[in-house]
């Protein structure tokens, strides 16, 4: 009976998703169709009804058909090939290398068009994808990590197009609307132009259908078969992009149908991939139709512009969190072996008293430097200190406490969640913080009538209670706590999204508010933040022992007597709160947090209580020099320091992980 | 009462027309919003030093920069090291930088004026700020004939206007080749429009600043309009508008009544109101009829 | 039936475990010495390795109590607990960067807590078990670069260190050589008898267990099927009855002791 039920699964559910969406089509084309019938056989002039229908309704459907199908195909096929339930475009950042790469090319090559701009989109999805890989290459590309990893890359795509935006695009914001997808057409040639597209990519899939399901064997099989695994992942995960790309070329980023088209065919029985692949790319096609289709039926109740890629987010991001409890985030234990072994015997062990010389030198270096007001480089002298230091000094200070803050916070999530992708970003408490501030922008006709710290305080707190109250379920397991953090983020991103893609001025706010401005700060919020600083990494030392055990797994530290559930809760709560503590001064994006604990691991410091240390002055330092980055770099320009952070840090992380993994 | 030569004369000298330094308070200023700087300029007082002066020829366009003005670097992320060793005597802010002024009034005393107000006399704002600076910073002699002047150009464009008939107009930005921001509501645009008498076409609503983002295809329609575009217009938008029979067998499209005019500044005050109604109608007159 | 009574430190009263519906342990009623090896042995599946997560608290039981020192195991601490039992998975984590000395250390942790001093009583207790272990050769070594026999003895360390009565051990040997299987062994038996720790460890092979443990348990599909000292069960009859193979006994030519071993199956 079940197995009946399994093979019919997948097309009952495609036959009712049809009709549903047939449904919505036919309530959006009853009227205009019925006038095209009805009128003269060749109308005179401009119909404005037919042409409309024909030239603008007809292909939005079929590039909602296209679009759905294309980003479901490439979930299905990443899903296979990393045997990762979570995979995506969306969730593997390959979207947002896309919707990067069309940004800087529109910003900077304007005259780019057709092929060109699905050329950068291309390179832009497999730059982002490559990163990814490179990220986890060391983890033995646990799903966990993948996922982390690909958030990290999104997230870093995402902090550079704000950036680009601030700087270049101010007035007009126009690039917001590539962050989310509108399906709006205007004649048939997006679509066929797509359509051949995909098709040409999807080709070789035919031949490459048996080989990818192998894999469900496992990569033996393959092998045993005479195929090289390798080869045959990296075609499909380039095809798999590609698909994406073009998609992300033609109408900006869809989020989460590449997600959940392949999980909703895999949960109504689709077993084998082919069966999968197939029912995934109807299944996707049908979904967003369905989506766009009611959302345009109700595009004529409220009149702000609402983009399709932004809806699907909102709708897609928490089914990931509904299907949390399904996946099997535990990676066997084998593939973090060959990971682990030996990395740190070859370390270099910087002794202390180096360490803490350069931390000093390094920071005194960024107050004493600046730009005069002509723009000249110099050293600050003794007559000018007191009128340079009231500006310089506070948002020196300031950003090396939140660098402090997320430093620590950093190295706790580390060691919780015995993954080193884990970062503060991830916990979706800046998250929360940004939603907040975003809201309290949009809801009160013009500016927050409150403080935006006292708003993303709040919001941060609402969030933590929510991912606490989550992780209750599961006694505070790390896994399901990222895996929520990063579905807030999804959500949150979205609907940023759709409140951006309008381009209301006060987008403008909410990205200068996220991009972590320090300019301004003063002696009294300095001090806070110093103060913030100090106590709450005081009262992390208190957590060391925890630090130590806890990495051993939780048989282990339960075995050796420390309180799990509540152990875990505190560490959760705490690295929150720095987080929190942190978001306002510096905004929700730096790395800093994913950095310095690196940093303090490249040093060969491993017990938890100099990496506490450590990661405090190294995340201090890494914002110190940012912030003298973004105070100097572009000079007049001030650029917003989180976000220099983000943009330095990040390629800096890349070849800390990289060296690490040259190490037998 | 002048007449209509005058006004062309007096209309091209505007950006520097009113020069009463007499009565000038000569105080330092530093502006922190466009509107307010060109208001500034507009009565003959150039600030000391604004934010994003490398984008001001970019998108205000007229009045060119001068030189000499110090660039306070982007909107929210003012240098206030720079700011403060400019020693300036009073500092403008809008509604959009009030979280600053905290932080600026300890470099000098500041002055939060409001650009944008919605559901009042068409320009009232612009003119608000023309008289407000005009008494707090000395120039309000030039304040007044800088209002008298432009009730006067407004009342010439919209005669012109009259004599022309044009059909109505739907002012747009090309945000791509699928989408535009179409001006209405309560915006700096349509505010003119109302001044100089000349009908928006744009029925469809528009968010609280008056500006919507739809998608080309809204814009169809068989009625007789001109479709204005403001630069920049990216690159790939004619060619793929060309292509789309819905765009190009629209009847003001086949008709020609396409347009692009310099970008002007949206959230601008009385300066780019009148430069926006000067080359609307300029335009507009140079159209063959 | 099984009282709490002097020389038991493990009494069970019609424990259940139920995991989704799945009964894992049939309502199981025994005591464990408080003294000498008990061997637990059956096939996969048999509920040997949820027996020892129950007795660790890594799982609660659905049904049943069960008493440890006297009390119910649920109203001790957690920390004191940790003194008296030491658990080791199956799967040991790779305690990556970690020095040897440092792991051995970190079974400290229920004497000094998360905020105690770690004091010179501490020193000598690790420094004891390294000893003990023979370790202490590879003390200032990383973990991870230790061979796998090497780092079973490391583990074991960590739980001697620990300073616990009793030590629950899950297949600690399942993946080493024989000769290391053989070594890891020695060393439980020795720590048993010299410091009088009472040990349950769940083994697979049934020569080794009969060879080092003083009583076998021996279960089969969640339930208690035998629990005696090791000459009982090698008898053909009772290896049949746990590992449903054919088996037979035959004595070893140097020893004496009864050795099993697998008939074919056409006998």
């Amino acid at each position: 009976m079940n197995v009946v039920h399994a093979r019919h699964g997948p097309p009952v559910l495609s036959l009712g998703l049809g009709i549903l969406a047939l449904a919505a089509v036919t309530l959006l084309l009853a009227r205009p169709v019925s006038h095209v019938l009805s009128g003269p056989a060749a109308p005179a002039g401009y119909d404005v009804e037919r042409m409309i229908l024909v030239y603008a309704t007809l292909p939005r459907l079929a590039i909602a058909l296209l679009c759905g199908a294309g980003l479901a195909a490439s979930g299905a096929i990443l899903q296979q090939v990393l045997r990762n339930p979570l995979a995506s475009p969306t969730t593997l950042g390959i979207d947002a290398g896309a919707r990067l790469a069309i940004t800087m090319a529109t910003l900077f090559t304007p005259s780019l068009l057709g092929l060109g701009r699905d050329m950068v989109a291309l390179l832009g999805s497999a730059a982002s994808t490559l990163l990814v890989f490179i990220l986890v290459r060391r983890r033995g590309f646990s799903a966990l990590s993948i996922i982390l990893a690909g958030l990290v890359v999104s997230l870093y795509c995402g902090a550079l197009s704000a950036l680009l935006v601030l700087v270049k695009d101010r007035v007009l914001a126009s690039l917001f609307i590539w962050g989310s997808g509108s399906l709006s057409q205007q004649s048939w040639e997006p679509s066929t132009a797509l359509a051949w597209r995909l098709g040409i990519v999807a080709l070789p899939l035919l031949f490459l259908l048996r080989p990818l399901s192998l894999l469900d064997l496992g990569d033996d099989s393959v092998r045993s078969l005479g195929l090289s695994v390798t080869r045959l992942r990296l075609t499909a995960i380039a095809i798999a992009a590609a698909l994406s790309a073009f998609v992300t070329s033609a109408v900006g980023v869809i989020g989460f149908i590449g997600l959940v088209a392949p999980i909703i065919a895999r949960l109504s029985g689709a077993r084998r991939f082919g069966e999968r692949l197939l029912w995934s790319t109807i299944i996707g096609a049908l979904l967003l139709l369905l989506t766009d289709a009611t959302l345009q039926i109700l595009a004529g109740v409220s009149s702000e512009f609402v983009p399709t890629g932004a809806v699907t987010a909102v709708l897609g991001s928490p089914l990931l969190l509904l299907l949390l409890p399904r996946l099997n985030t535990a990676a066997p234990p084998t593939s973090f072996a060959p990971a682990g072994r030996g990395t740190a015997t070859t370390l270099p062990r910087v002794p202390a008293l180096a360490a803490v010389a350069v931390f000093v030198l390094l920071v005194t270096l960024t107050v004493l430097v600046g730009r005069s007001p002509t723009g000249a480089w110099q050293i600050v002298s003794i007559d000018q200190w007191d009128q340079v230091m009231i500006w310089r000094l506070p948002r020196i200070v300031a950003a090396a406490a939140a660098g402090a803050l997320l430093g620590v916070a950093g190295l706790i999530l580390q060691r919780l969640t015995n993954n080193e992708m884990a970062s503060p970003e991830v916990l979706g408490v800046s998250a929360g913080a940004i939603l907040a501030v975003a809201v309290s922008l949009f809801m009160f006709g013009s500016l927050a009538p409150v403080s935006e710290s006292v708003v993303a305080a709040v919001g941060g707190v609402v969030v933590l209670a929510a991912i606490l109250a989550f992780g209750s379920r599961s006694s505070f397991a790390p896994e399901r706590v990222l895996l929520a953090g990063i579905a807030l983020n999804a959500l949150i991103d979205a609907v940023v999204g759709i409140m951006s893609a309008t381009g209301d001025p006060r987008a403008i706010l909410l990205l200068g508010w996220m991009s972590g401005s320090t300019g301004g700060t003063t002696a009294g919020d300095a001090a806070q933040a110093g103060m913030a600083a100090a106590v709450l990494v005081a009262v992390s030392l208190l957590a060391v022992r925890w630090l130590a055990v806890l990495p051993l797994g939780g048989p282990q530290a339960r075995a050796l007597g420390v309180p799990l559930a509540r152990s875990r809760f505190l560490l959760l709560l705490l690295a929150a709160v720095l987080t929190a503590a942190a978001t306002p001064v510096i905004g929700p994006l730096t790395f800093v947090g994913l950095m310095a604990p690196h940093i303090v691991l490249a040093m060969g410091v491993r017990q938890p209580l100099p990496a506490l240390l450590g990661a405090a002055a190294a995340g201090a330092g890494v914002m110190a020099v940012a912030d003298w980055l973004a105070r100097t770099a572009a000079f007049p320009l001030q650029l917003p320091t989180g976000l220099v952070a983000a943009m330095v840090g990040a390629p800096f992380l890349m070849v800390l992980l990289n060296r690490r993994s040259t190490f037998p | 009462m002048l007449d209509r030569r005058q006004f062309v004369a007096g209309l091209a000298m505007l950006p520097c027309l009113p020069r009463p330094a007499a009565a000038s308070t000569g105080l330092r200023v530093a502006a922190l919003d466009w509107a307010l700087a060109e208001t500034m300029m507009a009565l003959g007082h150039t600030p000391i030093a604004i934010v994003a002066a490398s984008d001001w020829n970019r998108f205000v366009v007229e009045p060119r920069l001068p030189s000499g003005i110090a660039d306070l670097g982007l909107q929210p992320e003012i240098n206030f090291e720079l700011l403060a060793s400019l020693k300036p005597d009073l500092i403008l802010t809008s509604p959009f930088v009030q979280d600053l002024e905290p932080v600026v009034q300890r470099i000098a005393e500041t002055l939060r004026l409001s650009i944008f107000e919605k559901g009042t006399v068409p320009l009232a704002r612009p003119r608000a700020l023309a008289r407000v600076l005009g008494e707090r910073l000395g120039h309000a002699e030039a304040a007044r004939s800088l209002l008298v002047t432009a009730e006067h150009t407004f009342d010439m464009y919209r005669e012109r206007i009259t004599a022309i008939a044009p059909p109505p107009v739907v002012l747009v930005n090309f945000i791509d080749a699928r989408h535009v921001r179409v001006y209405g509501g309560a915006g700096l645009y349509q505010n003119v429009l109302d001044r100089i008498g000349l009908v928006n076409a744009w029925a469809g609503t528009t968010n609280y600043w008056g500006y919507s983002t739809v998608g080309i295809e809204t814009l169809a329609t068989d009625r007789d309009l001109r479709l204005i575009a403001f630069e920049p217009i990216p690159a790939d938008t004619r060619p793929t508008l060309q292509r789309s029979p819905l765009w190009s067998r629209l009847p003001f499209v086949r008709a020609g009544h396409v347009s692009v005019l310099p970008s002007v500044l949206m959230f601008g005050a009385m300066p780019s109101a009148l430069r926006f109604a000067r080359l609307l109608v300029e335009h507009l007159e140079r159209l063959p009829r | 039936m099984i009282a709490e009574s002097e020389g038991h430190v493990m009494a069970l009263e019609g424990v259940t475990v139920e995991v989704s519906g799945n009964i894992l342990l049939e309502p199981l009623t025994m005591a464990f010495p408080d003294s000498g090896i008990v061997g637990l042995v059956g096939q996969n599946g048999s509920g040997k390795s949820t027996l020892l997560r129950v007795l660790s608290r890594q799982l609660a039981p659905t049904h049943g109590t069960i008493r440890f020192g006297g009390k119910p195991l649920k109203s001790w601490g957690e920390r004191d607990f940790a003194r008296k039992v030491a658990y080791l998975p199956q799967h040991t984590p790779l305690a990556a960067g970690l020095k040897v000395r440092e792991l051995v250390a970190l079974g400290r942790y229920p004497w000094h807590g998360a905020l105690g001093l770690f004091r010179s009583v501490d020193r000598e207790k690790v420094d004891e078990a390294l000893t003990l272990t023979s370790t202490d050769v590879f003390a200032d070594r990383l973990v991870d670069t230790l061979s796998g026999g090497e780092r079973q003895r490391v583990w074991l360390a960590m739980l001697i260190a620990q300073d616990a009565r009793l030590l629950l051990l899950d297949e600690p040997i399942s993946a080493l050589d024989v000769a290391h299987q053989l070594e890891v062994l020695a060393l439980v038996r020795r720590l048993s008898q010299d410091k009088g720790i009472a040990v349950v460890v769940v083994i697979h092979e049934i020569n080794l267990a009969a060879r080092f443990c003083d009583e076998i348990v021996a279960l089969k599909s969640g339930r208690l099927v035998a629990h005696g000292p090791p000459d009982e069960f090698m008898t053909a009859r009772r290896l049949e009855e746990i590992y449903d193979v054919n088996m037979g006994v035959f004595p070893h030519p140097d020893t004496g002791e009864s050795i099993a071993f697998v008939r074919t199956r056409d006998r």
